[in-house]
């Protein structure tokens, strides 16, 4: 192509240019499309099949229940995190169905406290 | 006596030879320096362009000095024999890597090794706004065509719009090299300004309401899906545009040897010690290619300003683009995202999630911006395999 281009010339090569790179984009969308289609449908069912666990942290205190739910969404978030952490799995794929506070008279850190003396004398 | 030792020795000295251009080009590289050091511009660029700079217009130093040679009759055979009589200065050889496309590539492929394309994979409709985002490139070509530049020239300045170092710099070193400074500052600057660039324009294009969508999180990605990625993607695009094959190529290499978890080592060296060895001299050199008689022009000064109209329409490109898949999709899709379709990573898609976040403290657009972000950087390549098509033959 010669060296000085004309207004024209330009406008087509951007129209050209854009529409090929639309193309290409979108065929590669295409592909990942299909990509999972063929290599997914296997893992999905698996991971479905993993998640129908349920999970519940459970015990008492109903009343404090209805109140926290509201405030301690970031409470939430944290222990759906570190669920989900211990799990190995991501958020998304666990079903947190209920969190509730437990009784501060049987504190699961003094239970766990015990436990682990029981543990360390047998 | 000593008057004529006193004279000789400032004759031999650079102050001598200085030229108004030179002192200049050296204040230009000690504001940039400033930039990078105290405020912070991209200074693992800025701080080897900005000292190639000063080292290439410290007069007689011969940084970039060409070697000299000469054609000579051989006494024994009576035939003609190139001989060497001076060697070229130390930035003349470093520079070979980008004069002959090899440094971009490079950096590629460190970048490729960088890059998660999860977020791409997990929702491939986003790709589509790292394409409407290379607008801009195209804008601008037609900008600098009418404003008298060559056809390999506006390309050249065209592509600033990708908001890409190394596609600028390999598609630059290719079609029009003697503008390879002031498209180097242009672009490496802007990507520097991207975040006080692009908020106006993205705030201007959308309205609250839009800005405030919550997208959906995304679904995780399997091991495979990620290893077949790169490996398909270079067939693709590589048989499309060969052009592209360079830079894409090296890109997808990257992004196999991290993700495919065999190659440990060589995914660590490509983003750690082989990325920072090419920028080092990447940067010095591109920096040394600005010399007072090609930068400080009116040229110069068009081309930045071509620049920053190339990275705003990208970003409107990419953001209007994102307004339309707002209306297709029902209003799940945040048009923030449109703004990160422009090449720089990760810093446009973090403006995505700074914005969004403003709107809405409670969105996290990161990682779906991340998906148009890396789909541009493939987008800006296979614009730049297009323009090396039709000017580079």
């Amino acid at each position: 192509m010669a060296e000085r281009i004309t207004l024209m010339d330009s406008l087509m090569i951007t129209v050209f240019s854009m529409a090929v790179v639309f193309a290409v984009l979108a065929g590669i969308a295409l592909f990942i499309k299909l990509l999972r289609a063929a290599s997914n449908g296997v893992v999905e069912k698996e991971v479905k099949n993993k998640i129908q666990e349920n999970i519940k942290v459970e015990k008492a205190n109903e009343t404090i229940e209805e109140k926290e739910d509201i405030e301690d969404e970031e409470l939430v978030a944290v222990i759906s995190a570190a669920i989900a952490a211990s799990l190995g799995v991501s958020i998304p794929e666990i079903n947190i169905r209920s969190i509730r506070r437990t009784d501060l008279a049987t504190n699961s850190w003094a239970q766990a406290g015990r436990v682990e003396q029981i543990m360390s004398r047998l | 006596m000593l008057i004529d030792i006193l004279g000789k020795f400032l004759e031999s000295t650079g102050l001598a030879e200085i030229t108004i251009g030179q002192i200049v080009m050296i204040l230009v590289s000690f504001i940039l320096l400033y930039l990078a050091i105290k405020k912070g511009f991209e200074p693992l660029l800025l701080v080897p362009i900005a000292f190639g700079m000063l080292l290439a217009n410290l007069p007689l130093a011969g940084m970039m000095a060409e070697p000299v040679v000469e054609i000579v009759k051989d006494p024994e055979t009576g035939k003609l024999v190139q001989q060497t009589r001076e060697y070229g200065g130390l930035l003349y050889y470093l520079y070979q890597g980008v004069k002959l496309g090899i440094y971009p590539p490079l950096i590629f492929l460190g970048v490729g090794a960088m890059t998660d394309f999860g977020p791409l994979i997990a929702n491939p409709s986003s790709i589509l706004l790292g394409a409407s985002a290379q607008l801009g490139i195209f804008i601008t070509f037609i900008g600098a065509v009418l404003l008298g530049f060559t056809g390999p020239e506006a390309a050249s300045i065209g592509i600033i719009g990708g908001a890409d170092g190394p596609t600028a710099l390999y598609l630059t070193t290719k079609l029009a090299p003697h503008l390879l400074g002031p498209i180097a500052v242009a672009a490496y600057s802007y990507m520097a300004l991207v975040p006080i660039i692009q908020p106006p324009i993205m705030k201007a294009l959308t309205t609250e309401e839009e800005r405030k969508v919550m997208m959906k999180q995304l679904r995780p990605v399997s091991k495979k899906e990620k290893i077949i990625f790169p490996i398909m993607i270079t067939v693709l695009v590589s048989l499309l545009l060969p052009s592209a094959a360079p830079l894409v190529g090296m890109l997808m290499l990257g992004n196999l040897m991290r993700e495919c978890g065999v190659v440990e080592r060589l995914s660590d060296t490509a983003q750690n010690a082989l990325m920072n060895i090419v920028t080092i001299f990447l940067g010095l050199t591109v920096g040394a290619t600005t010399n007072a008689e090609t930068f400080l022009t009116w040229r110069t000064i068009s081309i930045i300003a071509l620049g920053l109209v190339a990275f705003s329409i990208g970003t409107a490109g990419g953001v209007l683009f994102g307004k339309i898949m707002y209306k297709l999709s029902g209003g799940k899709i945040n048009p923030l995202i449109g703004s990160a379709g422009i090449s720089a990573v990760p810093m446009a898609a973090r403006v995505s999630q700074k914005v969004g976040q403003e709107a809405n403290p409670r969105n996290f657009l990161l990682m779906h911006a991340m998906g148009p972000n890396v789909a541009g950087v493939i987008g800006s390549a296979v614009a730049a395999g297009l323009l090396l098509m039709f000017f580079g033959g």
